[in-house]
């Protein structure tokens, strides 16, 4: 990877995905930025996953701001898909406990078989470190995340 | 799709019949309080009054909403013109999880509670507000913080009606909690305990379209409460692409 997009990368502080295609080419994050700059400097809240060809995507991988890179990959399409996961705080109390915005994880996925069982890479933003695990969408656990939609993915099972 | 710009819980200051919905958070120094006493109105954080712990378990009857240190009246208070009602569920128009038509929900959004704004494990039975103790809150150890929440977006049609059963201090479920699809609220109140036990809306709300859901708290106290200055937070969790 080019080493200007890999210290941005790790400047950003955040993980990117970056799309594989079986003819060849690559689609990454950064690419589907509605802000002017295209480039993975940003904190990325207009990416347009949803908005993305999913036909021919044979490989997904997830970024990471550590040097880290995560790769999924899949013999067919509309086997991927990617996600935060985070949330908004309401301070209850005197002085509160603090209201915020927060992303817990960067989560991409490929779906395995027909009841849903999927291979998943994340990178956890607290603890700053690219995991693995397998859930499935129909009731991810990771996070108490419950049933992916489907349709917003563009997964098809 | 990009996250939402604008994602902000409404408490209703209003009255049930005329609501005037005010955020509560996640800006700044918007906040939920509670208090035994119902003339918390515009009082600075640093002179709350504190509680004293019961000798029985009762619910905390009077809910704030405040929009900085010393702005705030009570929740269904006629913006102030009163003082803070007791919690009655009757008044359904309560608070609400508000968006805008920027983001897109990639699953259903979940209701609960966290001890701080790390949204650390709870460990259920230990005295604390949200991890309860089962000589008062029963069950496992359920959450001394109860909620409802309605099973569809207001866009559809906003609740006209309260939650079937009041809250009590022994309601909880382990694990998750949704209301049936539709115009219905949850049976019985859910504890809400960070990620032990906690409410979810039951399905993926509409991609880009501005929208409410409604919610209910309310707050419990007992004698078997640790006593200490709880700065809990609600939160919304969801997810996004």
């Amino acid at each position: 990877m080019n080493p200007l997009i890999t210290a941005m990368i790790r400047r950003s502080g955040r993980s990117w995905w970056q799309a594989r295609y079986s003819n060849g080419h690559v689609l990454s994050e950064w690419d589907t930025l509605t802000a002017k700059l295209l480039l993975p400097i940003s904190n990325g809240k207009s990416s347009r996953w949803e908005e993305i060809e999913k036909g021919g995507m044979v490989g997904l991988r997830l970024l990471c701001p550590n040097g880290m890179a995560g790769e999924l990959e899949a013999p067919e399409a509309h086997r991927f898909f990617q996600l935060k996961a985070g949330g908004i705080t309401i301070g209850m109390g005197v002085g509160g406990g603090g209201n915020n915005r927060f992303c817990d994880a960067h989560i991409i996925g490929v779906v395995l078989d027909i009841e849903g069982s999927c291979l998943c890479r994340a990178w956890e933003n607290k603890e700053k470190k690219l995991i693995q695990f397998q859930d499935n969408i129909f009731s991810m656990k990771y996070h108490n995340i419950g049933r992916l939609n489907l349709d917003v993915q563009g997964v098809r099972v | 799709m990009a996250d939402f710009t604008t994602l902000i819980m409404q408490a209703n200051h209003g009255t049930l019949g005329a609501p005037v919905w005010v955020e509560v958070g996640p800006t700044a120094n918007h906040e939920v309080r509670w208090s035994d006493l119902a003339t918390q109105k515009d009082i600075a954080s640093a002179a709350w009054a504190a509680m004293i712990r019961p000798i029985a378990t009762a619910i905390v009857n009077y809910t704030y909403a405040y929009t900085a240190d010393a702005v705030g009246n009570g929740f269904i208070s006629n913006a102030g013109a009163i003082d803070c009602p007791a919690y009655d569920e009757n008044n359904y128009l309560w608070a609400r999880w508000n968006w805008d038509n920027v983001g897109t929900f990639a699953s259903a959004p979940i209701f609960t509670a966290y001890p701080t704004g790390a949204h650390g494990a709870i460990v259920a039975d230990d005295g604390s507000l949200l991890g309860g103790k089962i000589a008062d809150t029963g069950g496992a150890g359920y959450s001394y913080l109860k909620g409802n929440a309605f099973g569809q977006v207001d866009s559809v049609a906003p609740p006209a009606a309260a939650p079937l059963a009041p809250p009590v201090v022994g309601d909880g479920t382990v694990g998750v909690i949704s209301p049936v699809a539709g115009a219905n609220w949850i049976a019985n109140f859910q504890d809400l305990q960070g990620d032990n036990d906690w409410i979810a809306f039951p399905a993926t709300p509409a991609a880009t379209t501005a929208d409410t859901w409604s919610i209910h708290f309310a707050l419990f106290t007992g004698p078997n409460e640790t006593p200490a200055l709880y700065t809990v937070v609600m939160t919304l969790r969801y997810t996004w692409t």
